[in-house]
């Protein structure tokens, strides 16, 4: 049977998260192949892929890569701000 | 998605005090959220403003340019905006919720005084930002307590 879906295609994990200064974890339902968020709230942004190394993302923008996860940390420094965050799973073949 | 490189907020809402407070929007099974949260999460306003007393509000300044809103309220109000560039607290501590109040805000951006009578020119206002942290305090200088109360702070990213 042919491969109608492209290479890099995969099922989407998708949902909206609100962040505060208590830092919180999301799990993903399975391994990710690509994560995408877009800090659409009013306070600045931090995440973190392995709850040691901290990154920002400023409100208005958005964050993207091709990494395999199953979880990720995210905080404020200050106030709340919410995102809608996407993950991409693989597609068993 | 907007096509430019700006950055854009879908939301942009920083302070609300809302008097009487409007109840808890409904929101539909077949749609977005668009809030993303209750309105009452969004509105400050939880007692009217006795003669003399003032409400507080702080916000991270710097993911703004400007800050603009509208005023309105049946009492004469004392608003004003201010900020403060300290990245820490007099005890050293990093700037939190727990205690951006207790920073200098030296840097008074705005003091508008709203006049009911007056709601074309003292409704509205427009504020570059001079500092880190924002300080909004919304003071009734009337001489009775607020029965109608609209106060809206809002950013703008570029």
């Amino acid at each position: 049977m042919a491969l109608t879906l492209p290479a890099d295609a995969g099922e989407p994990m998708s949902t909206v998260l609100v962040a505060d200064a208590k830092v919180r974890r999301h799990e993903f339902s399975t391994l990710t192949r690509q994560v995408s968020l877009r800090n659409t709230g009013t306070n600045t942004l931090w995440l973190s892929l392995d709850k040691k190394k901290w990154f920002d993302v400023a409100c208005g923008t958005s964050w993207d890569d091709r990494v395999a996860i199953r979880e990720l940390w995210y905080c404020t420094q200050i106030g709340k701000t919410r995102f809608p965050l996407l993950g991409v799973a693989l597609i068993d073949p | 998605m907007p096509y430019t490189h700006y950055p854009k907020n879908s939301d942009n809402l920083v302070f609300a005090w809302v008097q009487p407070a409007p109840p808890d929007a409904t929101v539909g099974e077949d749609g977005p959220d668009f809030l993303g949260r209750p309105y009452s999460e969004m509105n400050r306003f939880k007692d009217p403003i006795g003669p003399g007393e003032r409400v507080v509000g702080y916000h991270d300044a710097q993911p703004f340019t400007r800050f603009y809103g509208t005023i309105a309220c049946d009492q004469p109000l004392e608003v004003t905006i201010s900020f403060s560039n300290d990245d820490v607290d007099p005890e050293g501590r990093v700037v939190g919720d727990g205690n951006v109040d207790k920073l200098n805000y030296d840097g008074e951006g705005l003091k508008q005084l709203y006049d009911p009578q007056k709601q074309g020119p003292s409704g509205k206002f427009f504020v570059t930002i001079y500092g880190r942290f924002l300080r909004v305090e919304v003071k009734n200088v009337g001489a009775d307590a607020t029965k109608l109360l609209r106060v809206y702070v809002r950013g703008s990213v570029f």
